[in-house]
């Protein structure tokens, strides 16, 4: 595993200046917030970290190598995305769209290579869906379509994991399933995730790191306690926001 | 659409093989003129020159073939449109692409230009159709999929309009009908070999694209994020479809749903695979067209219909059964 790191990075969406600046370095095994309101610019820093857009200025590096001049393929079994919103156009079943996660690595052109099929079974039965395997997506409920595209995820088994707004339609168990799956990711196998998340006390419960981005276009990067506290988040949040949180 | 076949893409694909081969013989077998079964067989199988011959070899034969050439080309760039937009309701026809591909051509043959010069200028207007469509219904880089069809309906529509004027203000004799333009007919039809060795070029061309494919319908960021060049592959699909739907367009004018019915039908009864989906499409296209044809030929004789009303009459309420089902998701 190796470190992936963010140099210099301004963002602007149709020429308005988003991020202006960001650097920082994630480390093998951590888990990062990002935490900021509507309209910043996290979902377009997320696409930038992903190499699937560039930024106005700076790089982004995976063990020295810039993203941008890696070959599609190759980025992909480095760097995943779970994108905020997801549709499914044509009929497909449920492990169709899990094996779609395999791409980066497929090589056989005629047949499908049955240890992808299992990994992708193996992405279902880790957030509950493997018994829904045949069911056409069409069929799902939002949840569960959520939880569909974060097993196609899995099963990408990237080393770095970008995920925007990860729980948006869970429940709050499945919530606190999904966040543990990907605790569990980052201390295992020394995976680097990072989350655009809006609930605080998940952040609190998973984060090593936040970065809080703030409307008058400052940032602010730390440990979670550095970050997740009155006085930083009532730069950006109501008072009786932060009281009800027991801040 | 949980009651999906269990058989493998193989045996749908020998079962398709068959009934191409049902189709083509039904076509040559069956016409204005009644061929009995032994004088049919004779004229088969004893090259002398009888009437029976001329009518299987000379005119039945050349107008199966193009019929099928026409289907396959019109479901092919059918389910490669439908990739291309990510919309299971795109059709070179609905949207508009046909009629672009059709104003072109007549202007071509208003300026008198050959054949060849012709296949180019439908291609040049099926392009430019399909960037008008493309282009008008794009909102902050999102392809809505409503938007998109309701702006393929209106091209299409002024496209009509544009046709129907340079059919009334010319008095050029050798512009066809407005059936053949509007509709599509395939009695004007010749066969070239180019058009068949095109599709075969398109469809092997798309076959190994397939795996991509796979990933690009699932959406442009998937698709970006799983490893695909979306830029490239979008520029194949849209050059592919727009060639394809530019032959046929000159072959037999505006055959509407052909490239809808056939993909979705393929998608619903097996999968969306486009390995199983792209050569299905112009094996069941082919046939479909080559019966609607046969039908056009035997329904009203000696009278032909334009093989377009047929294509229509089923095409319409399978248009609606397919929205409906869009909106149920």
């Amino acid at each position: 595993m190796n470190a992936f790191h963010i140099d210099q990075i301004s963002l602007s969406m149709q020429e308005i200046p988003l991020i202006q600046q960001l650097s920082f370095t994630c480390q093998p095994g951590e888990i990062w917030g990002i935490l900021g309101p509507n309209g910043i610019g996290k979902t377009t820093l997320l696409h930038v970290l992903a190499g699937l857009k560039k930024p106005t200025s700076g790089r982004v590096f995976i063990a020295g190598k810039n993203i941008l001049h890696m070959r599609p393929k190759e980025r992909a079994q480095k760097i995943g995305l779970l994108p905020q919103q997801i549709y499914f156009p044509f009929p497909s079943t449920v492990l169709e769209t899990a094996m779609t996660g395999r791409y980066p690595y497929s090589s056989n052109w005629f047949s499908e290579n049955p240890e992808d099929i299992k990994i992708a079974t193996q992405a279902l039965e880790l957030v509950g869906l493997h018994h829904l395997k045949q069911r056409p997506v069409s069929q799902l409920s939002g949840g569960e379509q959520r939880r569909l595209t974060l097993a196609t995820l899995f099963a990408q088994n990237p080393d770095i994991y970008l995920l925007d707004e990860p729980t948006t339609y869970l429940d709050l168990q499945q919530r606190m399933h999904v966040l543990s799956i990907l605790k569990k990711l980052a201390k295992e196998t020394g995976k680097i995730i990072l989350l655009v998340l809006h609930e605080i006390p998940l952040i609190q419960l998973c984060c090593d790191k936040v970065i809080l981005l703030t409307q008058d276009g400052n940032k602010k990067i730390g440990s979670c306690s550095e970050i997740i506290n009155r006085e930083t988040l009532g730069t950006m949040l109501p008072k009786e926001l932060l009281d009800s949180c027991g801040f | 659409m949980n009651r999906r076949t269990y058989f493998s893409s193989t045996t749908l694909l020998t079962f398709l093989c068959l009934l191409a081969t049902i189709s083509i013989f039904l076509s040559i077998r069956e016409g204005s003129t009644h061929i009995s079964f032994t004088h049919f067989i004779n004229a088969i199988f004893n090259p002398q020159h009888s009437t029976d011959h001329i009518i299987i070899f000379d005119l039945r034969l050349p107008r199966t073939f193009v019929a099928f050439t026409t289907g396959g080309l019109l479901a092919l760039a059918g389910a490669l449109m439908q990739t291309l937009l990510r919309n299971p309701l795109a059709d070179p026809y609905i949207l508009g692409v046909s009629g672009g591909a059709a104003v072109a051509t007549a202007l071509g043959i208003l300026l008198g230009l050959s054949t060849a010069f012709l296949n180019l200028t439908a291609f040049l207007g099926s392009l430019l159709s399909i960037t008008l469509v493309m282009g008008i219904s794009r909102s902050h880089k999102h392809l809505l999929p409503l938007r998109l069809l309701l702006t393929g309906v209106v091209v299409a529509t002024g496209w009509a309009a544009i046709m129907s004027f340079i059919l009334i203000t010319s008095p050029d004799q050798n512009l066809r009908s407005i059936l053949f333009w509007l509709i599509g007919d395939l009695s004007y039809a010749h066969f070239s070999i180019w058009e068949p060795i095109i599709l075969l070029f398109g469809l092997v061309v798309s076959f190994i694209l397939a795996k991509p494919l796979n990933i690009l319908a699932r959406g442009d960021l998937t698709a970006r994020s799983l490893g695909i060049n979306t830029h490239r592959l979008n520029l194949i699909l849209f050059l592919l479809s727009s060639l394809l739907t530019a032959l046929a367009v000159n072959m037999a004018g505006c055959i509407g749903f052909v490239g809808l019915i056939v993909p979705h039908m393929l998608r619903i009864v097996k999968n969306s695979d486009h390995r199983f989906v792209l050569p299905a499409s112009v094996l069941l296209g082919g046939s479909l067209l080559t019966l609607a044809d046969t039908l056009s030929r035997v329904l009203i004789t000696p009278a032909q219909l334009p093989v377009g009303i047929v294509t229509a009459i089923i095409g319409v309420p399978t248009f609606i059964v397919v929205l409906q089902g869009c909106q149920e998701r």
